[in-house]
């Protein structure tokens, strides 16, 4: 027992057990890296996500090449032009790339105007190719937009709204059921019931239900606003059976006990006693919590329920991978899919790290 | 062992090492103790001296990150092969012969019987599939010898309570129907892990009691683990005194008692309430047990220990040191004058 | 020591029920008697233990004086400081609080009865903080004070209680009961969850502490040596009555009770060569949601007769100073303690 482990706090406890999980330790970094992108997606894509690029359409990624078709190696990257050849029987078009067009890749490259953080106004993107010339790393839509800075985009929404949905939820969840688990009674009974009907009623119904009744006219914002408060509503039961639960057993502890006997008053031994006992079970619950309502989200988008275009998101996007048709053709319609997978996986691997964290003192 | 036909169960320098991240726990460290026919083999000690891993070494029930060295000689008393002796240290933890002898020739209980019975299944079934698995095939004849189990340990209306599930029962019944279920297999060793220290006094005794009768009626012997040196005295007839993992002590009930020859021995008799005047101050003995990893070379005791020499029993392993016959004792005071601790 | 100190604490009829409910409705169906019509004094500078088996009511009468549980009806009277008789069942918060100060518990359990998130300070001045009593440099030198007096040091304060053993968050817990001054605590099972010889160190010190002090101490535990070892006087509990009340040394040799002498003798004796005197109580302890008829123990007792499953029988001056609930107290020639 080093000296150290004496004198340190739960969380620091709980940041040495964390530390031995591999697979939260690699996911808390890219979940974090993830965020900054969605957070300074218009200086890191190249494109704007509504820019068209009307020669472009269902156009293939391009690669990112460092030896030229002479066999000759280039510090600097760069793609190829495409050319576009339409097959007279299918009247598909295809891309073949044009070796005689070559754009090098420049770092902060001057390119369409945005708003970082949405006030600094700036036309500096962190890589592109000069002149306007296409840069598609994930290949275009059917209206000829870039589907990778498109994803850097959607990835705004997509985060945000598992942030926020869960917020939300947590306030619903501690308040509902701290109310139940600290007065008890027949205010527990009758907060109890009500949960138990709400879980009865199947959720993806429910959640359509509600979204369909969102009105159509309503602005993208409103529309955000509106699809978290309906998660919440229906998310929150989950979470108040926990923080009930904890809270019932943290009061029969004999330490709350001898708080009372200290004369510590009632709103002492809620905020030093019984809420730093499961401020970690609260964070293990949220991180849990914050990809299902991230796929909830893409559930609807998906369905055209939720978040509607030409505001982007990934469901939004996925919808566009809807057939199996666009699919066989167009493969690289499913990077945002591929994204998905990915946030939802790695908020996985962080809950468990954080779950197997949670209780420092078993 | 081998010649000595009395002699059961004979582990020989056990080590069972904990194998974790902050480093190696030496849980049992060089542990030997031989058990004999119809007697019954105290280990007495504290919290964390490693009596209960000693004896879920014997059968094996040790978590993966555990390691185990030493023979566990076992005679076995039923089957093709009986009269002849196994190394259990040296069987396959998961093979087929190691769960004959689980329960078909060493059984054990525990403090806490609800972590012997699974809560979804009757008493019936569970002590049935016991006797199925170690006696009969046949599930009717399984059921009546349950039946005359339960009622052998003293419970009231066996039938009914056949159908009964662990939780329906008090903690005395639960104990009890825990050693019907234990004693189902007709085992030879019967190990018992501190198995009255959660009920009340009046029921302990009564379980002692039956620990006892059943003892004698199916010739078993017993290893009974406690850290109550009076249940010692009541049940043992060989006493091994564990602390820091090995055995500080060993000699039968009598010479124990009577005179008793490690320094931790006779400061934990000294410690109990009832060897003290009322109001007088206790002999306690300060600090507290070591922690079994990184220990320093010599006696573990040694930072408690009141007769302690500098230079003598902080420097090198202390050996066990027979002081008269059927008592040993692991100090090195002992052995300079060869008759105990010269105390 | 009973007769020359004035009381500190004087219940009368003290009880707890629990209501059984059942149904959806939640009907009460009856009640659990955990403490059923106590009367029990207890004195300046002594140490009362109460004995008996789980289930009995101890710890729940223990911790209705303090009133961490409340009473369903009875009078608790505790002589404060100053004089003042208080009736403890009838105060309101703010004066219960003050009260808190003089009357402290210490818990069985050392891991669950400190928070494991907080430091040994704040663990140990809590109570000094709550009350007001002291704050700054005064409530370090205080917090310091009261963790040097119980055994730890200094540089204790900043760690957290999982950085002890059971022995030292035993003493943490005494630390804290004993912040605020107070002059009766009660021990619930305090020495029950340590081993041996660390027990003897929290018996030890908490006998210097009585000492040093002048506490009362209310002792439960179900271990008759800790009891007879550390009590001036024992109260036995069983199934929520009290079965007998007497000074140590005479009720250990010479019960008035017969489940007092059930205890006495089926308790090991720490000697191998009084192996074959054992003594053996037949039955279990009684239920308290449905305890039997009459006597509670008249079921388990080799004396019963047929009065004994009617009559109820009340605790009554049998000889001075010796109390027993039993129709035979006078009559009956008990066996005290075995000796060893």
């Amino acid at each position: 027992m080093s000296r150290s482990y004496e004198t340190s706090s739960q969380w620091r406890l709980m940041w040495r057990k964390f530390k031995k999980h591999r697979l939260a330790l690699i996911a808390l970094p890219l979940l974090l890296l993830l965020y900054l992108t969605a957070v300074f997606c218009g200086f890191l894509a190249p494109n704007l996500p509504e820019t068209r690029f009307v020669d472009y359409k269902n156009s293939p990624p391009q690669k990112l090449r460092f030896v030229d078709e002479e066999g000759k190696f280039h510090l600097r990257p760069f793609v190829y032009g495409y050319k576009m050849e339409i097959d007279k029987e299918s009247f598909r078009r295809t891309f073949t790339a044009d070796t005689a067009r070559k754009y090098p890749v420049h770092l902060f490259v001057k390119g369409d105007s945005y708003k970082l953080l949405g006030f600094i106004k700036s036309d500096v993107h962190l890589f592109g190719v000069k002149d306007g010339n296409p840069l598609f790393l994930m290949g275009t839509d059917k209206l000829g937009r870039d589907l990778f800075s498109r994803i850097l985009y959607g990835s705004r929404i997509s985060l945000s709204f598992g942030m926020a949905g869960v917020a939300l939820t947590l306030v619903f969840g501690v308040i509902i059921g701290g109310i139940s688990g600290y007065f008890g009674g027949w205010v527990d009974t009758v907060i109890q019931r009500l949960i138990d009907l709400l879980i009865s009623i199947p959720t993806i119904p429910l959640w359509m239900a509600l979204a369909a009744a969102l009105p159509r006219t309503w602005s993208t914002a409103q529309l955000y606003l509106g699809m978290i408060v309906i998660f919440s509503l229906i998310d929150w039961t989950g979470l108040a059976r926990v923080v009930r639960g904890k809270l019932l057993s943290l009061r029969e502890e004999d330490f709350t006990m001898a708080a009372r006997l200290s004369g510590a008053s009632h709103a002492r031994i809620i905020f030093r006693h019984l809420l730093p006992s499961f401020y970690s079970y609260l964070i293990v619950t949220t991180t849990m919590a914050i990809p299902t309502t991230i796929l909830g989200e893409t559930a609807l988008s998906f369905l055209g329920l939720g978040i509607q275009a030409p505001a982007v998101s990934w469901g939004v996007l996925l919808k566009d991978a809807q057939t199996l048709q666009t699919l066989a053709h167009q493969p690289w319609l499913l990077w945002p899919a591929a994204f998905i997978v990915l946030t939802v996986l790695l908020f996985n691997f962080l809950g468990d790290g954080l779950r197997d964290a949670a209780d420092p003192y078993k | 062992m081998a010649t000595d036909e009395s002699v059961l169960l004979e582990v020989r320098d056990l080590r069972t090492y904990f194998h974790l991240d902050e480093g190696i726990m030496k849980a049992v460290d060089g542990v030997s103790f031989e058990l004999k026919r119809g007697r019954t083999l105290g280990i007495v000690g504290e919290s964390g001296c490693g009596k209960s891993v000693t004896t879920l070494s014997i059968l094996h029930l040790l978590p993966a990150f555990a390691k185990l060295e030493g023979d566990i000689l076992l005679r076995l008393n039923k089957g093709e092969r009986k009269g002849s002796v196994v190394n259990l240290a040296k069987l396959n933890p998961r093979g087929k012969e190691y769960q004959r002898i689980r329960g078909g020739e060493i059984a054990m209980i525990f403090q806490e019987p609800m972590k012997a019975f699974s809560p979804v299944h009757t008493i019936g079934n569970q002590i049935t599939e016991s006797i199925r698995l170690h006696r009969t095939r046949d599930k009717k004849q399984a059921r009546e010898i349950a039946t005359e189990l339960l009622g052998s340990v003293g419970i009231s209306n066996p039938a009914q309570r056949l159908n009964e599930y662990p939780h329906q029962l008090s903690g005395g019944m639960r104990q009890r129907a825990m050693i019907a279920m234990a004693i189902s297999g007709l085992p030879s060793v019967l190990i018992a892990d501190e198995p009255t220290t959660a009920l009340d006094v009046t029921i302990q005794a009564q379980v002692l009691r039956l620990m006892n009768d059943l003892k004698a009626g199916h010739d078993m012997s017993v290893i009974f683990i406690t850290h109550d040196l009076g249940v010692i005295a009541e049940m043992a007839d060989d006493v091994a005194v564990m602390y820091a993992g090995k055995i500080v002590e060993y000699a039968t009930v009598e010479k124990l008692f009577q005179a008793p020859a490690h320094p931790y021995t006779i400061a934990l008799m000294n410690a109990m309430p009832s060897m003290n005047g009322r109001g007088e101050r206790l002999a306690s003995i300060e600090g507290s047990v070591p922690i079994l990893m990184n220990l320093k070379p010599g006696c573990p005791f040694f930072s408690r220990c009141g007769h302690a020499v500098k230079g003598l029993c902080d420097r090198s392993e202390v050996g066990l040191t027979q002081v008269s016959p059927n008592h040993w004792v692991r100090c090195a005071l002992a052995n300079q004058t060869g008759q105990g601790a010269a105390i | 020591m009973s007769r020359s100190h004035p009381a500190i604490l004087e219940i009368d009829h003290l009880k707890k029920y629990y209501p059984i409910q059942k149904g959806f409705l939640r009907r009460t169906v009856g009640h659990v008697k955990a403490v059923d019509d106590i009367r029990l004094t207890i004195h300046e500078g002594e140490t009362f233990g109460l004995v008996g088996e789980s289930g009995c009511g101890k710890s729940t009468l223990g911790r209705c004086l303090i009133r961490a549980v409340e009473p369903s009806s009875g009078q608790v009277a505790f002589t404060d400081r100053s004089g003042e008789r208080l009736n403890v069942l009838s105060l309101d918060n703010k004066k219960l609080k003050k009260l808190r100060q003089e009357m402290q518990m210490v818990f069985q359990d050392p891991f669950s009865s400190l928070n494991p998130r907080m430091t040994v300070f704040n663990i140990v001045a809590e109570p000094l903080v709550c009350n007001g009593i002291a704050r700054g440099a005064e409530l370090v030198r205080r917090v310091t004070d009261l963790v040097e007096r119980v055994g730890l040091e200094r540089s204790h304060l900043n760690r957290y209680p999982h950085a002890f053993s059971g022995g030292q968050r035993q003493r943490i817990g005494i630390a804290r009961a004993l912040a605020t001054n107070p002059r009766f605590i009660v021990c619930d099972e305090a020495v029950s969850a340590l081993d041996v010889s660390v027990q003897a160190q929290i018996i030890n010190l908490l006998q210097d502490l009585q000492r040093s002090l002048g506490l009362s101490y209310l002792f439960i535990s179900h271990d008759l040596s800790v009891i007879e070892h550390i009590s001036h006087r024992v109260g036995v509990m069983y199934v929520g009555k009290m079965a007998e009340i007497g000074e140590t040394e005479a009720l250990f040799a010479k019960p008035l009770h017969p489940y007092t002498e059930a205890l006495l003798l089926s308790k090991p004796a720490a000697d191998p060569a009084k192996r074959k005197e054992r003594y053996v109580l037949s039955g279990e302890v009684a239920n308290p949601a449905s305890p039997p008829s009459g006597c509670a123990f008249h079921p388990r007792c080799p004396y019963a007769t047929e009065r004994c499953k009617t009559d109820t029988p009340a605790l009554v001056e049998v000889e001075p100073d010796r109390y027993s609930a039993c129709h035979y107290a006078g009559e009956l020639q008990l066996q005290g303690k075995r000796q060893s």
